[in-house]
């Protein structure tokens, strides 16, 4: 019993990892190229928003028939869990660089600064708390539905929980609920660590 | 010799024509102070020359040479800047804000001294320096590469007048080709040798003292009525 916890429990953390790390991934570039071109930057925001309303079973459902990429499996459901997450950081990240003052943008442009170096030595590190917030949130949502992953064989605590739930046996379920809502808080806890370390080293408005 | 030249500039944004047909000359070494009502250009006009924006008609000169035919970032790095709202990064020392602009070697303690910023002022944030240290460490970033020439955009009008007089000292001892925009008529004729006055993004006046005393122009007069009573 003990051994299977621990091997769907890691799976379960595979899922997450892999599925915010790319998300973060492409989210933040995303973020700066939204935040460069307003137009067609509310399109993306406004397309990853609608991809969220999707209940994650239907998603599922419409991705499965997906060349490469769909099929039952680990796959898919970091295909899911990636585009959920994509959204909160897209967010966050965007929300950060908007609060960098437009005065501040122009002194460093005056000074000589390129827009990659503005970028990477006043843009980026303003938004960090900002951007930090969003994978927080992202890595707490997805612990949570990477649950449905079991839906489609992807593995994880989700097989836990659906089998609990299929022969009613309690000591099944908190199997499968009680190391997903401790992995949870303990990404909380972490992400809050990090953001506490950073506004102490003076990245505070 | 002029260092700075702007040849029948004129900037719109929109439907707005915010200068019009600007000829204007900044000799080398000279300080003008470019005096006018907000609205009136006096910020785009700094802002053409260092291309933060671009005119829609005209030429900028810097050093014989057409502004358009410089790599922006060298252009910038000749022409040190200060902005109104001063636009320190809030996550940088003032030590880091200065350095990250500063050629290899060279001294940031003696520059932030000469500007009357102690070594002790240099580890904190701009947010723990009060107004007037947090101009110094503006000035003293715009002149860390060493420019020949300082565009300063009012960067005092939020001083008290104490302050403001000891900055204005500061600026009066710098050996440069310096362009100092400003509503204050006072700061105006104490730190420029010339003025350059202007109304609705086009030149009234140009002159010294002496011959802005004799100008008819209303608004000038308005302006030298402040000083009195």
């Amino acid at each position: 019993m003990m051994n299977s916890v621990l091997q769907h429990s890691l799976e379960h953390l595979w899922l997450v990892v892999i599925a915010v790390g790319a998300a973060a991934g492409a989210a933040i570039p995303m973020a700066v190229w939204c935040q460069r071109n307003r137009r067609m930057g509310g399109l993306v925001v406004r397309l990853t928003d609608a991809v969220q309303t999707v209940p994650s079973l239907a998603l599922f459902g419409l991705l499965l028939p997906l060349p490469l990429l769909g099929g039952i499996g680990e796959r898919l459901a970091i295909l899911v869990l990636f585009l959920y997450a994509l959204l909160p950081i897209l967010r966050n990240t965007l929300l950060g660089l908007d609060g960098v003052g437009e005065g501040v943008r122009e002194s460093a442009l005056a000074l000589g600064m390129t827009p990659g170096e503005i970028l990477r030595e006043i843009e980026l590190p303003l938004a960090a708390p900002s951007i930090m917030a969003g994978l927080r949130l992202a890595t707490v949502t997805t612990i949570g539905t990477a649950t449905v992953g079991a839906a489609i064989g992807a593995g994880g605590l989700g097989v836990l929980l659906y089998r609990g739930l299929a022969t009613v046996e309690t000591e099944l379920l908190l199997a499968g609920a009680l190391p997903a809502a401790a992995m949870a808080m303990g990404a909380d806890w972490i992400f809050q660590w990090i953001e506490d370390k950073l506004s102490i080293s003076g990245r505070r408005r | 010799m002029a260092a700075i030249a702007l040849r029948g500039v004129s900037f719109r944004r929109g439907e707005r024509e915010i200068l019009r047909e600007v000829d204007l000359t900044f000799g080398a070494g000279t300080t003008t102070a470019i005096l006018g009502r907000s609205g009136s250009g006096k910020s785009t006009l700094l802002r053409l020359i260092n291309r933060l924006l671009e005119p829609s008609a005209g030429e900028v000169w810097y050093g014989g040479k057409a502004v358009r035919g410089y790599e922006p970032l060298a252009l910038r790095r000749a022409l040190g800047f200060v902005p109104q709202d001063l636009g320190l990064f809030p996550h940088w020392t003032a030590r880091r804000q200065i350095e990250r602009f500063r050629a290899d070697g060279q001294s940031v303690a003696a520059l932030a001294g000469s500007l009357g910023l102690g070594e002790e002022l240099l580890d904190r944030y701009p947010h723990e320096l009060s107004g007037g240290q947090q101009q110094r460490v503006a000035m003293a970033r715009a002149l860390a590469s060493d420019p020949p020439v300082l565009l300063l955009d009012e960067p005092f009008s939020a001083l008290d007048p104490i302050l403001r007089r000891e900055l204005q000292d500061l600026v009066l001892a710098l050996n440069k080709t310096i362009l100092f925009v400003t509503h204050d008529l006072r700061e105006a004729l104490r730190l420029g040798e010339r003025v350059v006055f202007l109304r609705d993004g086009r030149v009234v006046f140009e002159g010294d003292e002496a011959a802005m005393r004799q100008s008819e122009d209303e608004e000038v007069r308005a302006y030298f009525a402040t000083l009195e009573g």
